[in-house]
């Protein structure tokens, strides 16, 4: 059984006549002690899709789905005490920019302790105890002295580890990392990344990795959803995904990956923008951006459809060179294409 | 800490000469003097006019009698009151408590009603709660004193005869004066009924002084609110499971506070302009009113002495304030 199931999630914002659809009709599973990338542009609802599934999209954000399970338990049965009873012991979440996510009042000791006695109960002496052990593990140096700080005397990397401390206090089964660690410097972002799988490899938690780092996820994740505009454009497997990208904007965006343009003058880019809350396109929403769109493709919105070892939203997946099945037909066709 | 505190000491003497100055020329620009207004309307004498200036030493240019105030002020010594003979500072002190104890309770009121109200209008933004909160406290903060003052007596007093019109207490009782405040006076004091009616005495004063106040730090918790709740510690502490309760009135009222705090320092200053207007209209012998009468009768030394007093309470609450503001606000303390 899978750890998370989602069936036809979607978030909807704005007024009910004219929504702005963040999340599009999502079909996601997570399986235990898995490592799920998500990737996509900014605005394409990936961390959308995380706040919906941690139940905390507020109004007049609206969410559906008709299957939310975590763990076999039914999170849309649940109520509103027992959903947040989940969050941060079953379900834990890391986000983007650590220097925000600290509150600057409290002390680094107050936020684990905090945690804990939401969740758990105990003696004030042995969660201190617990506080100082979770700062050890996440390898905080000179952690006693570290409890007593404030999030002001912490660097980006060791507010990160402080958050992932917050997020393994109670031992969840999912992590959820926005953009674990898009905020940071390289260096760190390596040591954190470094970290991250440690814990999940001794842990055997979950791991759903939201970036837009294309090699975070290769070197990371077994799977990877790849979002676009709210909507799923393909799920593969590591390293198939990589190797043989069936969605023509997965293609694109691999091919806007700085090593992959190593000796040109100008890194290929896809051309246009994610389309805005109005003006989404009747059929695929890439067409408008894709080199191989056709008459159908701007008609009529593909479905995600099942191809070997994976999923693809897309009428004419590429084939193993990369190029569409109706090869002769698009090159007299495509007229917008990824520029290069 | 010591050093900062010490830093900010060191600003207040110029400060105090400034106000020196000002209130120097200021009040020596009104038409009269004392003598002409001890007079009365018959006048009096030329001779006599010009001994009595001179024994007050009004006859001399004004720099020298500034220089001559300024000197005395440095060692402590206010001067005497023209019209009661009686040291100003003391005279001050006599009158303090009540304007304290008025002071205190308007805005211990305001923070009270100011701040929950400000709280809720945020959490329920762009509801009628909203609307109404604001809009009351818009009313409330566009009020001039005296006429929101002399509403309250016309509708409590008059029309419905709930409270008193004037003073600190009925007449009957007399506590022993041991801390000059007369809710705790009267306390002490063990008479039946003391307390009850120095209560009833406060508490419009109170509320016509305290309105301006909590209309200001309703508007503020509101705003500083809003603007904290939208902030990424408020969503992270959410998704660690917190109920709403703690994460608003733990995580996100501290860090809203800090604002706030400052707006509070800000309004003892307001609370003292106020005072002069409430303490006049409800005959309360605190120093506002001492200061008006003192303005009537040109009574040079108190009006200097009164004002020199009173800048020197607000820039200490000030100064206190910003202490406090580091207690609340952990950045403050840690970088000088």
């Amino acid at each position: 059984m899978a750890l998370l199931e989602i069936k036809n999630l979607s978030v909807h914002f704005g007024s009910l006549e004219r929504p702005v659809i963040a999340v599009d009709r999502l079909d996601l599973t997570l399986e235990a002690g898995e490592v799920l990338g998500i990737v996509g542009e900014s605005g394409s609802g990936k961390s959308v899709t995380s706040l919906a599934l941690m139940g905390l999209v507020d109004p007049p954000g609206r969410v559906s789905a008709d299957i939310l399970k975590f763990d076999g338990r039914d999170l849309l049965a649940l109520s509103l005490r027992e959903r947040r009873a989940m969050l941060g012991r079953d379900i834990a979440m890391i986000f983007q920019d650590p220097g925000t996510t600290l509150n600057p009042c409290f002390t680094v000791e107050d936020h684990l302790v905090e945690t804990l006695s939401v969740h758990e109960h105990g003696s004030r002496k042995a969660m201190r105890a617990r506080a100082l052990e979770l700062l050890q593990q996440v390898e905080i140096p000179d952690a006693p002295r570290r409890l007593a700080a404030y999030p002001h005397q912490l660097s980006g990397g060791m507010s990160q580890r402080v958050m992932i401390a917050l997020a393994i206090a109670c031992n969840p089964r999912l992590l959820i990392a926005d953009e674990p660690t898009t905020a940071l410097d390289v260096t760190v972002q390596a040591q954190v990344l470094d970290l991250l799988l440690r814990l999940h490899r001794e842990r055997g938690m979950g791991l759903m990795l939201i970036t837009h780092d294309l090699g975070v996820v290769a070197e990371t994740a077994h799977r990877v959803v790849v979002m676009y505009a709210g909507q799923v454009m393909e799920i593969g497997k590591v390293p198939d995904i990589f190797v043989r990208p069936r969605h023509p904007y997965t293609t694109a965006l691999m091919s806007a990956l700085p090593e992959n343009n190593i000796g040109r003058k100008r890194i290929q880019t896809i051309a246009g923008v994610v389309p805005g809350a109005y003006d989404r396109p009747r059929g695929c929403l890439l067409a408008p951006r894709c080199q191989y769109a056709q008459e159908r493709c701007r008609t009529e919105c593909p479905d995600l459809e099942r191809t070997e070892g994976g999923e693809v939203r897309c009428f004419f997946p590429l084939d193993a060179a990369r190029k569409p099945d109706h090869q002769a037909e698009c090159e007299t066709l495509g007229s917008q294409g990824f520029s290069s | 800490m010591i050093s900062y505190i010490l830093r900010r000491l060191s600003v207040v003497i110029p400060t105090f000469l400034g106000i020196t100055v000002l209130v120097f020329s200021l009040i020596h620009m009104i038409p009269g003097d004392p003598v002409e207004a001890m007079s009365g309307e018959r006048g009096m004498e030329p001779e006599r006019y010009a001994r009595l200036m001179a024994q007050y030493g009004l006859d001399r240019p004004l720099p020298l009698q500034y220089a001559d105030y300024i000197s005395r002020a440095a060692r402590g010594d206010l001067g005497r009151s023209i019209v009661t003979q009686e040291p100003v500072l003391r005279e001050f002190l006599d009158r303090f408590p009540a304007t304290v104890e008025l002071s205190l309770c308007a805005i211990a009121f305001a923070i009270c009603l100011g701040i929950p109200a400000g709280m809720i209008a945020a959490l329920k933004r762009n509801t009628p709660v909203d609307y109404g909160v604001m809009g009351v406290s818009l009313a409330g903060y566009s009020m001039p004193i005296f006429w929101w003052a002399l509403l309250l007596i016309l509708f409590f007093s008059v029309s419905l005869g709930w409270t008193p019109v004037s003073g600190r207490i009925d007449i009957e009782f007399d506590p022993a004066r041991v801390t000059g405040l007369m809710l705790v006076d009267t306390l002490l004091s063990g008479e039946e009924g003391a307390f009850l009616s120095a209560v009833s005495h406060l508490i419009l004063p109170m509320v016509a002084l305290g309105t301006i106040p909590l209309a200001t730090l309703a508007r503020m918790t509101r705003s500083s609110m809003l603007e904290v709740l939208g902030e990424d510690y408020v969503r992270a502490a959410r998704a660690r499971g917190l109920s709403p309760l703690r994460v608003v009135a733990k995580h996100a009222l501290r860090n809203a506070l800090i604002p706030v705090v400052t707006v509070v320092g800000l309004q003892v200053g307001t609370l003292l302009a106020g005072a002069i207007l409430t303490e006049t209209i409800f005959s309360w012998p605190g120093i506002g009113k001492w200061m008006v009468e003192a303005i009537h009768r040109r009574d040079y030394p108190v009006v200097q002495g009164g004002i020199l007093l009173s800048a020197t309470l607000v820039i200490f609450v000030n100064l206190i304030v910003d202490v406090l503001y580091g207690v609340i606000n952990p950045r403050i303390r840690h970088t000088r």
